[in-house]
């Protein structure tokens, strides 16, 4: 394997000569296991690729608009990073925005596990008051997320029970997505999330 | 044929086909695969891609060609989950939709990268330097000159640590 993981990385990195590459490449399209081999490194390889724009586009001076409140906040890096940490993000997100949501008693669970957005969806007169779907029926909690598409990111994430109630003080995008997936007791997810676009009319 | 003189096009492509397939079939629904493989051979045939092409996009031909079989397969699942998942209220929004979603997720992958990478700063510090520096941008030959390690010797504990890292991203529920 010694030998095949130095080829492999030789191979990738365009350190063979042509002769041993095109040796490489006819081995490889006769011997499964070496053509996967290749396609699970190039995986790997694609993810630190894209980690590495990532860090670069993180680390790039910022731009010059200036950011407030909660949209500072969401900007910085680390939020970005710790969104895949979902219990970490729910847990500091909560405790960063506890009046975001309002807590009511009871589960929302409904009858099918196909769910559905109700309400805002598409054009909508006003400032949505509150995001409401049709209950799933393995969830035990609800994980909603609002983008902006102007700025192209995740303003809110949070855990809830209930529908979610927005707070008159928070920073509504006029042109934004929510987003819900529904969780099960261990916060894993138990369905597909429904992504929903709204626009509030000027 | 000599393993090292070029075979003809066309056989190329042929062997080519056989090998998409079998990849395909460890990684699609088998109903899927016969179009997954035309999409991605068409992406070949229409770059010239042939045995003797030199690097495309800095990659070798055949890793090129895996890596668009890769790209094939991974849009048609985003498409898939697109029309499952995303309900779109108005005709056009449903690119911008799936755009902003892609962002969020390549943004959300990367930081799973760098969680993990993290992670194994404590469990296995060497590949989590090696990876430090491929993100920021360090090839293979400067990580090893830095550490002082002969190229081939690099090459396979990079190897190895990739390994660990695939593990560790799908410990996170990271597809690979």
């Amino acid at each position: 394997m010694s030998e095949i993981s130095e080829r492999l990385e030789r191979y990738l990195s365009g350190e063979l000569s042509a002769a041993d590459r095109v040796a490489f490449e006819a081995e490889a399209m006769k011997d499964l296991n070496l053509a996967a081999l290749i396609y699970k490194d190039l995986q790997v390889r694609s993810m630190i690729s894209a980690a590495s724009s990532e860090r670069r586009r993180a680390e790039a001076p910022a731009a010059p608009k200036a950011r407030t409140g909660i949209r500072r906040w969401v900007s910085m890096p680390i939020v970005r990073w710790a969104v895949p940490a979902a219990a970490l993000i729910v847990v500091a997100a909560i405790a960063l925005w506890p009046r975001v949501v309002s807590q009511r008693s009871g589960v929302l669970r409904g009858p099918a596990r196909h769910f559905s957005a109700v309400s805002p969806v598409g054009n909508v007169s006003g400032r949505p008051q509150k995001l409401v779907w049709t209950p799933h029926r393995d969830a035990i909690h609800y994980r909603v997320e609002i983008l902006d598409v102007a700025s192209r990111t995740r303003l809110t994430v949070i855990v809830t029970d209930t529908f979610m109630d927005l707070d008159p003080s928070m920073d509504i995008p006029a042109i934004g997505y929510w987003k819900v997936t529904p969780l099960g007791p261990d916060l894993s997810e138990v369905g597909s999330p429904i992504l929903t676009r709204y626009r509030i009319a000027p | 044929m000599e393993e090292n003189q070029l075979p003809d096009t066309g056989a190329w492509l042929e062997q080519l086909r056989a090998t998409f397939v079998k990849v395909a079939y460890q990684r699609v629904a088998s109903s899927d695969v016969e179009d997954i493989v035309q999409d991605a051979m068409r992406v070949v045939v229409e770059k010239n891609i042939d045995p003797a092409s030199g690097a495309i996009e800095d990659l070798p031909p055949l890793a090129w060609c895996l890596q668009t079989l890769r790209n094939v397969i991974g849009n048609h699942y985003q498409r898939s989950e697109t029309r499952r998942r995303y309900q779109e209220p108005e005709s056009g929004s449903e690119a911008d939709s799936r755009s902003l979603a892609e962002e969020l997720d390549a943004r959300e992958t990367a930081g799973a990268i760098e969680i993990a990478v993290k992670e194994m700063h404590g469990t296995d510090s060497d590949c989590a330097r090696y990876f430090d520096r491929l993100i920021d941008g360090v090839n293979a030959g400067e990580i090893a000159a830095a550490e002082g390690l002969a190229a081939p010797v690099l090459y396979r504990r990079l190897y190895r640590c990739r390994q660990k890292l695939r593990l560790l991203l799908q410990a996170r529920g990271i597809d690979l």
